[in-house]
């Protein structure tokens, strides 16, 4: 190939390869030599190290959440989504392993009674006795907050993540589920209200349990949100006060009384 | 983009988590996502012009950086130039590709005019990022400088960029040609990519 001995033309194609003012039959072609030769590919690197950094003037745009969605959903194992046993009783575990408001105990096994088979429903119902006790009372000034769980899932309908808050409690516990958090990101959990307007609720700290105290604000409002939803952001959260990464887990907010 | 270390080193890590395809890999990736695509997405669209075409191009280019992640060498780019060539070739094949339509002939899509408001000058002239090549670009003679900067952001040809400018193409063939040679002294001499 003789453009090998013309190192001016090599420059220059490579230029405006990554210009992109090097169009059509000759862009192709440069983008087979590139293929088969390592040098064409240092000398263009190169030119996207001069060039490339233009590009930082560009107003950012934020993509809509589908565009993560799809790519999520191409980047992903394809894994089955679980069904049986084994989550029901890791949800039990998770629940009796909280010294829970006898109460919230009580409403949260509510769930796993009203959809379980009969044996477990056994098993459930000797776990609540244990832990029954009186329930609070209103002071009036302080008017009752329901208790609330939620459930989050990922795209695939894994289970990713149970949060409970007790009755005017302002302590939210957490049981995440998935991967260790990587030290440049912090996962955020938002409540949506029933117009869809998230507010934070905090920062997910790390796998496995999580007590997280709620934000005074949040606390108000946590019997008005519909939906909670943990979207990934940079380390610390989001500073705009609404999600800015992509959304990783959501699921529908259980109130009970 | 460029000249932000810490930024740099943290896309590097995030990459090399994504390229390890561990437990914390698919959670690296979204934190890179999160990172740079309101950047890529911003790039895609100014050369695009339609929202839709910006997305499945942007979504061919994640999966590809996700599936490369393993080969990205960190002595060769920054994350984010990268990044960009990925995007920015991608977006070049498809404004290319047989059978194209215009954005501009169909008004019912977007994207929107004022989007692409203020002019890629004014845009490299107000950015803070852009630092040294930014620089560079001011020791360029004006037309030199206008004919780069709208062959990079907006993806125009050579014929695009002489019917746009008004001029002969020799002409702005020229205009590029020298302009990116004086570009590469001026950043050589500022210690990037001089060999």
């Amino acid at each position: 190939m003789k453009y090998r001995d013309n190192p001016e033309l090599i420059e220059r194609l490579a230029a405006e390869y990554v210009l992109g003012t090097l169009h059509g039959g000759a862009r192709r072609r440069f983008a087979a030599w590139l293929a088969a030769d390592a040098a064409l590919r240092r000398t263009v690197t190169e030119w996207e190290v001069r060039l490339n950094p233009m590009a930082s003037a560009v107003p950012e745009a934020t993509p809509p959440q589908r565009l993560w969605d799809k790519v999520a959903a191409a980047i992903g194992e394809r894994k089955p989504v679980a069904h049986g046993r084994t989550s029901i009783w890791d949800s039990l575990l998770f629940w009796r392993g909280f010294s829970l408001t006898a109460s919230g105990l009580a409403a949260a096994l509510a769930v796993f009674v009203a959809t379980r088979p009969p044996q477990i429903v056994e098993r459930v119902q000797i776990v609540e006795r244990v832990v029954e006790k009186p329930m609070r009372v209103s002071d009036g000034a302080n008017p009752w907050q329901p208790s609330f769980v939620a459930t989050l899932k990922d795209r695939d309908g894994k289970t990713m993540m149970m949060l409970y808050v007790g009755r005017n409690s302002d302590e939210l516990w957490v049981k995440y589920e998935g991967d260790s958090m990587p030290k440049d990101a912090s996962l955020e959990l938002w409540g949506l209200d029933a117009a869809g307007q998230p507010k934070s609720l905090g920062l997910i700290k790390n796998s496995g349990n999580n007590t997280m105290k709620l934000p005074a604000m949040a606390e108000k409002s946590v019997n008005t949100f519909k939906m909670l939803a943990v979207s990934m952001e940079p380390v610390g959260g989001s500073k705009t006060g609404a999600p800015t990464g992509p959304v990783m887990y959501q699921g529908e907010c259980q109130t009970f009384w | 983009m460029a000249g932000n270390p810490e930024q740099d080193q943290r896309l590097r890590n995030l990459l090399a988590a994504a390229a390890r395809r561990d437990s914390g890999s698919q959670t690296a990736f979204a934190a890179l996502y999160q990172g740079t695509s309101a950047k890529l997405f911003g790039v895609a669209l100014r050369i695009l012009r339609r929202a839709d075409w910006a997305e499945e191009v942007l979504q061919e280019c994640y999966v590809n950086i996700w599936n490369h992640s393993g080969g990205y060498q960190p002595g060769l780019s920054a994350p984010m130039t990268w990044m960009t060539s990925i995007v920015r070739n991608r977006c070049l094949d498809w404004l290319r590709r047989p059978n194209f339509e215009d954005p501009t002939d169909d008004a019912a899509v977007f994207d929107a005019v004022e989007s692409l408001e203020p002019g890629p000058l004014l845009l490299l002239e107000r950015s803070a990022e852009a630092g040294v090549i930014a620089r560079c670009m001011q020791t360029l003679e004006e037309k030199q400088r206008q004919a780069i900067s709208v062959a990079f952001f907006e993806g125009l040809t050579h014929a695009e960029l002489a019917e746009k400018l008004g001029q002969p193409l020799g002409t702005v063939k020229t205009w590029v040609r020298r302009g990116l040679i004086k570009l590469k002294d001026c950043l050589g001499a500022a210690g990037i990519s001089s060999n």
